[in-house]
């Protein structure tokens, strides 16, 4: 196929442009559009329906002169893919060969119906994907990603056609079954209050809108929702929530296939998205496992996988980071072994000093039952009718502590060090001495005696850090740490 | 083992110092497996940290005569704003709390002024600092991305520079050692440009991948 004359993507590609910058506006838009929705009879429906159909045909001229303008070629002179786009600002986009790292085809649901595909193209330097061709055929696709990853000498494995060779691990639909009902709790009821926080706010201003009695409006809640309505309620919010999260990680994860690609892994999953990620042994920084009681025992769990990102941001780091959900243990294992060329063991053990456990203690049940003592005391709060609440929250406080005290250990043998933490999620974050980047030690000056402080490694993929140890064994450890990265002859990427 | 010493490093002017290029091929000869008795490592804890320039307090002086002005400069046009408060309370607290707002931004940077130090190592550099907790970070060479070096005004003035040592580990890792003499931190830079060069054959050896090394030199 020539690349060198200038075209544009598919044709019907058209949709997908459509699409996006229709999904754009909407969710720009959507507090508003839900408020007219509500007062939907009392808006003038001719205005409606015409300014819906102008935004439709807005949106349609937009997507024409995105595909008008959108031509990609490749520039063999100074092997440059180049990329001109843009409706009111023309942008031209020029990557250098030999700097794309990665070239990815990807497909989302509406790619799928239309019979596209998306290829990503990213390279060293920026964390952002830099260019993207939105709707190609396929075998355009294939043929481009082989010609551009050409320029990359080292990498000429990437060029295989993935799909013939076979899925050296494929997660089974009853696993992501498994992980979507036991996993993200937190998440998922953070979500749902989100989610029903904003509907009753909305509620609330349309019905301040229309001037009826928002006073009438909430004693009617407090009524419907009386004590045991309230079981039932949370009951039902339950259900919903485990729903909602089998769904995500089904819809998310459905289908996922690892191939090996010499020495890489390749990443395919997603049921209205198809993902495509590679993930070199080289670039891994930091692999940590995570699974809760009853995944352990359904011998299940996530593995997440942070990769050299070149981007300081820790929150950027997690969202970068690789999940590959629903490994058994003999697959975690055999991950393991492609990544690191062994199966990490827990070695010596580090423990945190007791105090951890105390100031704990101190700051979130001590302080904030004195508090409540005091206001029980001194003022006319209404303090007494929540006092039941109190054993309650000792005892639930008491555990989260004890468990995460218990369940925090700094793991270190000469390969690995491995991090345990969580209080009900039980995360091992595990890395190689000779990906550490730099260490940082810190001892507060009242815990010099106790000889206890704390220390962070930090990765090209993100820190660890393990808070309150033995500070001597600290020290010690660090002096080995640093004489394994300074004498290596790995490189961290 | 018994040849991975880490002793500190006197900071070289640039001509005496000779790359050894054998290095590689020699340690590959010596290479053993045996287990690593971890005592005999040197430690990282007992070097003996090098303070800061002296002169630097000027700049920390110059730095909260500053802040002083900007907060006297607000109370000033707060009180041309309300000109009945003038000979207040409302004076009287406002000029107290600068005071002491001035005191503690003044001691608790002299504090910990003299709290920070720095020392290059053979393989790697250390920088320490920290008032109520005391943090040490290193730096192996061999995982030095880049290295700047900056001059504020006041510091040109004095003569001082600011060293910047950035890793691959994200922006929480990087050493700044403000309070050099300008010539030191020339050194230091061209110290840690030899040991970058010193330290990266064996990685592009065994990886045909040698990291990015940049050197800027801003504000020069």
């Amino acid at each position: 196929m020539n690349f060198n004359e200038p075209q544009r993507q598919s044709l019907v590609g058209i949709l997908v442009m459509f699409t996006d910058t229709f999904q754009r506006i909407v969710r720009g838009l959507w507090p508003i559009l839900v408020i007219w929705l509500f007062k939907f009879n009392e808006l003038n429906k001719a205005l409606v329906v015409s300014g819906i159909v102008g935004l439709f045909v807005f949106v349609a001229i937009v997507a024409y002169l995105q595909y008008r303008n959108f031509t990609f070629y490749i520039d063999d002179k100074n092997e440059e893919f180049i990329i001109h786009k843009g409706v009111l600002n023309k942008t031209r986009i020029a990557i250098k060969l030999q700097k794309i790292q990665q070239v990815t085809i990807n497909q989302s649901f509406i790619q799928k119906l239309i019979g596209v595909y998306a290829l990503d193209v990213d390279t060293a330097g920026t964390q952002k994907k830099e260019a993207v061709v939105r709707a190609v055929s396929h075998q355009l696709a294939q043929a481009l990603k082989m010609r551009l990853l050409e320029g990359e000498k080292n990498n000429e494995s990437e060029t295989i056609d993935t799909e013939q060779t076979k899925p050296f691990i494929k997660i089974s639909f009853s696993s992501l079954f498994k992980i979507g009902i036991t996993s993200n709790y937190l998440r998922s009821f953070a979500l749902l209050i989100a989610f029903f926080g904003t509907i009753y706010e909305n509620v609330q201003s349309y019905m301040r809108a229309n001037e009826i009695d928002g006073e009438k409006f909430d004693t009617y809640i407090d009524k419907g929702l009386a004590m045991y309505s309230i079981t039932i309620f949370i009951l039902i919010l339950l259900g919903i929530l485990l729903l909602l999260n089998l769904g995500r990680t089904i819809i998310k994860y459905f289908d996922f296939k690892i191939t090996r690609q010499h020495q890489s892994l390749l990443l395919s999953y997603g049921l209205l998205n198809t993902k495509n990620t590679i993930i070199r042994p080289e670039k891994v920084q930091i692999v940590s496992t995570s699974r809760n009681y009853l995944q352990k025992k359904m011998d299940t769990l996530t593995l997440k996988i942070r990769q050299a990102s070149g981007n300081a941001d820790q929150e950027e780091n997690d969202k970068q980071a690789i999940t590959i959900p629903g490994c058994s243990e003999a697959e975690r294992d055999r991950i393991m072994a492609l990544l690191f060329h062994k199966i990490p063991e827990q070695g010596v053990a580090l423990v945190p000093n007791i105090r951890r456990l105390l100031v704990g203690i101190i700051l979130y049940l001590f302080v904030p039952l004195v508090i409540l003592f005091l206001l029980y005391t001194y003022t006319v709060l209404p303090i007494a009718e929540y006092l039941i609440f109190v054993p309650l929250y000792i005892v639930f406080t008491g555990l989260l502590l004890y468990f995460g005290f218990r369940n925090n250990r700094l793991f270190v043998t000469d390969e690995f060090i491995i991090c345990r933490k969580g209080v009900w999620d039980i995360e091992h974050q595990i890395i190689e001495p000779h990906k550490i980047q730099a260490i940082r030690t810190s001892q507060l000056f009242w815990h010099k005696n106790a000889d206890i402080g704390s220390i962070t490694l930090y990765t090209a993929g993100g820190t660890i850090s393990f808070h309150l140890g033995d500070f001597s064994k600290i020290k010690e450890l660090v002096n080995v740490w640093l004489y394994q990265v300074e004498t290596t002859p790995k490189g961290w990427m | 083992m018994e040849h991975y010493k880490n002793r500190s490093e006197q900071i070289p002017i640039f001509e005496t110092i000779e790359i050894d290029t054998d290095r590689n091929t020699a340690t590959m000869e010596s290479f053993t497996n045996t287990s690593i008795d971890t005592r005999q490592l040197p430690r990282f804890e007992a070097v003996d940290f090098e303070p800061l320039q002296a002169d630097y307090k000027k700049v920390i002086f110059f730095n909260t005569a500053v802040f002083a002005l900007i907060l006297i400069g607000i109370l000033g046009a707060f009180l041309l704003i309300n000109p009945d408060m003038v000979f207040g309370t409302v004076l009287l607290i406002g000029v107290l709390a600068i005071v002491i707002v001035i005191i503690m931004t003044l001691v608790i940077a002299l504090v910990s002024f003299r709290k920070k130090g720095f020392a290059f190592r053979q393989h790697d550099v250390l920088f320490k600092s920290g008032v109520i907790a005391t943090t040490i970070t290193v730096i192996p060479y061999n995982r030095v991305q880049h290295v700047a070096l900056h001059e504020g005004p006041v510091s040109r003035k004095l003569d001082l520079a600011t060293i910047e040592i950035f890793t691959a580990g994200g922006s929480g890792s990087d050493i700044r050692i403000a309070g050099l003499r300008r010539e030191q931190a020339d050194r230091i830079k061209q110290l840690i440009m030899v040991k970058l060069i010193e330290e990266i054959p064996s990685i592009a050896s065994e990886n045909n991948e040698v990291p990015p090394v940049k050197l800027t030199d801003d504000e020069l």
